[in-house]
This record gives C-alpha cells, structure tokens and sequence, in this order.
C-alpha cells in the first residue's frame, strides 16, 4: 500500500483500487477490427459519449461511463482499461457550475443573450 | 441554467416581449410533477405559416441544450423588436433576415424536454441520460430507472423486429432492459416527455423544420437513422414489413427510401445549418446522415420525418439533430459545465438555429412540391414500369444474399418476408 503512494500519478491512477458499487469515467482499447458490439455484455454508457479519434495504427478507445463489476470484468477479460475518472467524484466537482436558487426570480429578470444587435 | 431557471427565463421572455412571443403549457406533466412549457416566436400557429419546432435537454447529461434554445429564443425576440439584425464572431444575420423569420415563420421552442433527468444530472449522478420514470424499474437497482426519450418514439420502436441482428448488438440502436441507457420503454410514447413533444407537433399542422438538440459530435444529423439513404427504390422503406429485420446492417443490400429531391433539400439545408456553425471561429460543424454516427430508433427526428409518410395528411417535415460540441483532445466530457465553453458554444449553434429558421420558407416550398407527388402517389418520371419491375427483382436478389446464412427465426421471418415481396413484385407478370 506504502508502494501507490509513490507511483508517479498516472501509474498510480491506473492501479487505484476499483470499487465495485461506484461509477467510472474509462477509455477501453478496440483493435483495429473490433466492433463496439464485443463489449456489449459489460453493458458499457457510451452512446453520444465524445471519442478520441483512432490512433495511427487503426486501435481506438471507446470512451464510456462503467461500473466498478464492468471495470473488473473488463480487465479480468484482458481488456486495456485507462481509467479516467470516478464519475460520482466527477458529478460533484462539475455540478458546482449549476445554481441552486433561482436567478431569475421567477421571471422577473433574464438573460440577455449572446449575439450582437447591429 | 438549472430547470427551475429555465421555466423562469420563458416567463421572462413572455412577460417582456408580450406581443412577439407566448409560453404554450404542454398538457402532461413528468413524473415528478414537473409542467413543461414551450415558447411560440412570431405569429399565431395555423396552416398558412410553415412552422419550426425547435427541443432540447432530452438527455439529460448533454448539458447546454437548453441554454442554447433560451439564447437563441431572447437574441430572436430582442432583434426583431429593435429591428436590428445580430452578429456572432464572424457570422452576421440582417435585420431584413431578422424580420423574415419574424414575417414568414412561426417558431416554437421547447428548452427542456426532460426537466427530470437534467434536474437529476445536475443534483445527482451528472452522467444521467434517461427520465427518472421508475415504471419499469427493479427495487435496489437504481440504473433500472428512467426510459431514453430519444429511443420511445414511434419509428420501428419494436427493434428487434424490425432490425437485422447484428444491428440489435449494439445497445447504441437501444435496448429492452431498463439498465441500460438507451431503455426504450415499455411501449412506443410510453412516456410524458415524448408525448409532449407529438402534442406539439400535433399542434402544428404547417411544421416543415424540427431541431433536436444534442451533444457531442459536431454534426448536423438528417434522416434517416435506421439505414443508409438511397433513392431510387421506393419498396425499400421503412414501411414495407418484407424487410422486417434487415434494417440497420450497414453496407448490406437494405437501404432506407427517400425522394432524390426530399434528400437534396436535407442535406441543402443541414450544410446550411453547419456552414453558419462554422463560420463563427470555424469549429467544423459538418452534415451527416443521422445512420453515420450510428444506427438508431424512435428518435425524435426521425418519428417527424416519417409521420407524413405514415400519414400524407401530415405536413412534410425536414428534420435534424444536432450534436453539438465536439471530442476535446483531452477526452474530458460534459465541456459545457465550463462556464467559458458554454459561453462560446452558445455562440456557435445560435447562429445555426437562426439558419434553420431562415431556410423555413425553402423547406414549405419544398414541402408542398414533393409532398403532393407523394399523396397523388405518382412515380418519378425517370421511373418506368420496366425499370421499377427490374429494381424491385435486383433488390429483392440483394435481400436474399443477405438472409441467405442467417439462421434462426429472424432468417426464417426474413426469407418469408422476401418470397411474399417477389410474389408481389411479379404478379400479373409470372404465369
């Protein structure tokens, strides 16, 4: 345990601990013809997910959101899994953006928009 | 915006513009209790003005959706009362080009279809897609919630019937169990959201331009989803059951049906849509059939597309999705939580929106021209006798190759399929 702590931070990364019951941000390696439909049983999120383009040599990353069983189990299955984010980590930091109240006070002001009037 | 805040800025917009624009309560409201409303720009709905339905927050983790719709909604409003025209980075619109879409179009926009799930990814899990309909969930499992709006329409919804197996593979096209994120229901418009959404359309008996906006891929999708367009083979459509799980195999014999000219007005009008995209600081907004990304069903533009096909008394809809943003190279999602990047996204589809709205009356003319050959149900001129006999053979030839292997039922169904369709292409003709 004493060891992750000095792994520079992207092997350190690769090694976290997975935790079964919560929700990751991954990129998993496709060869050259492989289909997204081979990883269907591990029931992987990635439809309207933005993807990296195809590397030089014709493998991509399929980028998806997964649980910590699908993670595993995609390993476990000897699959190249880059692990991102913890995505309940993740949901916390970027909601941050979003107010609670309401600016608006229910209509009483608004936006002004974004274009120019000319 | 959040989704309290999006209700309030319709309000806004209502109260300060009250003789451009009024909010149009839809009639159901989401599981959670929550009433939707839509804005309607520009005059009165009737069937003399061609109509533009403009939605958005249908997935809920596609943040910036509705914050582009409201935007897009005040710069129309506030331009056409000052009688000015509006500027975006390199893009320019007129006042004349303000005031026809003013004039000439009546436009509704629906910020927020899906005020549930977006309340949801922004208070709970951010990577939420669905509703938050439990109706076919399992107790103690809370990725069983909710149905993907975008999958509930009434366009080959019964998937696996309607689709060839190695398209049904891919839960992208969607999916029977409600774990996944493309769920499609229980039944086609089993949901609220989607309802809402065909009442408005219901509502518009001259809509001939629909915008669905999503993230993220930087493309302006046009019909059709389920298979490759092609132009010459009116027998291959969606509608015909003989093909009944062949659809969604990309590069196989089946291909989607759609009028040379009703595609050329499509794409016309997607690569207009992009262009004004792209001309604001050049990021490359670009058209593409909506099969491009992937297969799909009971999406939103494509149930629009096909209710005139459905149903000719139907106005002839051009419709679109819009994915908007693009993959950084970094291969972060959800960009548009930055403040600075849904700022400059804003700027970016607005002007898109406004090229949409702009290409309205084109999309009537277009409408009413092929529309009337549809219901009249004449043939192409180019099209002889001989030559629709000998398309229907070839491509019934083709459908056979591709089924010829395909065990199980689905083959069985399929050959059946293909046998009942040459008997019908050569009766009268083969003794």
């Amino acid at each position: 345990m004493a060891k992750t702590g000095r792994l520079p931070a992207r092997r350190a990364r690769k090694y976290a601990r997975i935790a079964p019951s919560k929700q990751y941000r991954i990129l998993v390696e496709l060869s050259p013809y492989e289909k997204v439909t081979c990883l269907s049983r591990f029931h992987l999120q990635h439809s309207c997910m933005p993807q990296p383009p195809p590397a030089a040599t014709g493998s991509r990353d399929l980028h998806a959101f997964a649980p910590g069983t699908a993670v595993t189990a995609l390993r476990k299955a000897g699959r190249k899994v880059t692990v991102l984010a913890d995505a309940d980590a993740e949901s916390r930091r970027l909601q941050r953006s979003i107010g609670k109240g309401d600016r608006f006070k229910g209509g009483r002001s608004g936006p002004k928009g974004v274009g120019t009037l000319r | 915006m959040n989704v309290v805040e999006i209700e309030s800025a319709l309000v806004f917009l209502e109260k300060t513009y009250p003789n451009h624009c009024k909010r149009i309560a839809l009639p159901e409201r989401t599981y959670e209790g929550r009433s939707v409303h839509a804005l309607r720009i520009g005059s009165e709905i009737s069937s003399a003005i061609p109509s533009v339905l403009i939605i958005a927050g249908v997935h809920a983790r596609e943040w910036g959706g509705p914050d582009i719709v409201i935007n897009f909604a005040i710069d129309l409003l506030r331009a056409s009362k000052a009688r000015k025209g509006l500027t975006y980075g390199h893009k320019s619109f007129t006042a004349n080009d303000i005031r026809d879409i003013s004039d000439q179009v009546t436009v509704v926009v629906l910020p927020c279809v899906n005020p549930d799930g977006v309340e949801f990814s922004h208070t709970k899990r951010h990577y939420w897609r669905k509703n938050r309909n439990p109706a076919s969930s399992k107790p103690g499992k809370p990725n069983t919630i909710g149905v993907d709006i975008n999958r509930n329409y009434d366009f080959l919804w019964d998937y696996k019937r309607y689709f060839h197996p190695a398209a049904t593979a891919d839960t992208s096209l969607a999916s029977d169990k409600p774990a996944e994120e493309t769920f499609h229901g229980p039944s086609a418009f089993s949901e609220s959201e989607t309802r809402n959404v065909r009442w408005l359309m219901d509502q518009m008996p001259r809509l001939v331009l629909f915008l669905d906006l999503h993230s993220y891929a930087g493309d302006v999708l046009y019909s059709w989803g389920d298979d490759q367009d092609q132009t010459t083979d009116p027998n291959q459509a969606f509608t015909n059951r003989s093909f009944d799980g062949l659809r969604g195999a990309i590069g196989d014999s089946y291909r989607e049906y759609v009028r040379p000219a009703d595609l050329q007005t499509a794409v016309d009008i997607a690569q207009t849509v992009a262009d004004a995209m792209r001309a604001v600081r050049g990021q490359p907004y670009r058209p593409l059939q909506s099969v491009g990304l992937y297969p799909t069903c009971g999406t939103s533009d494509d149930y629009c597309f096909a209710r005139h096909v459905v149903n000719p008394r139907l106005s002839k809809t051009y419709s679109y999705t819009l994915e908007f943003n693009f993959g950084s190279a970094d291969k972060t999602f959800l960009a548009t939580n930055d403040p600075k990047v849904l700022d400059a996204t804003i700027r970016d589809v607005v002007p898109g929106l406004l090229a949409l709205c702009l290409s309205a009356p084109a999309a009537a003319a277009a409408s009413s021209r092929t529309h009337s050959l549809d219901v009249s149900g004449s043939v192409p001129s180019s099209d002889s006798h001989r030559t629709r006999f000998a398309n229907d053979i070839m491509r019934l030839l083709g459908a056979w190759e591709a089924v010829a292997v395909l065990g199980g039922s689905a083959g069985q169904s399929a050959r059946r399929g293909i046998l009942a369709g040459i008997r019908q292409a050569t009766k009268g003709r083969v003794r």
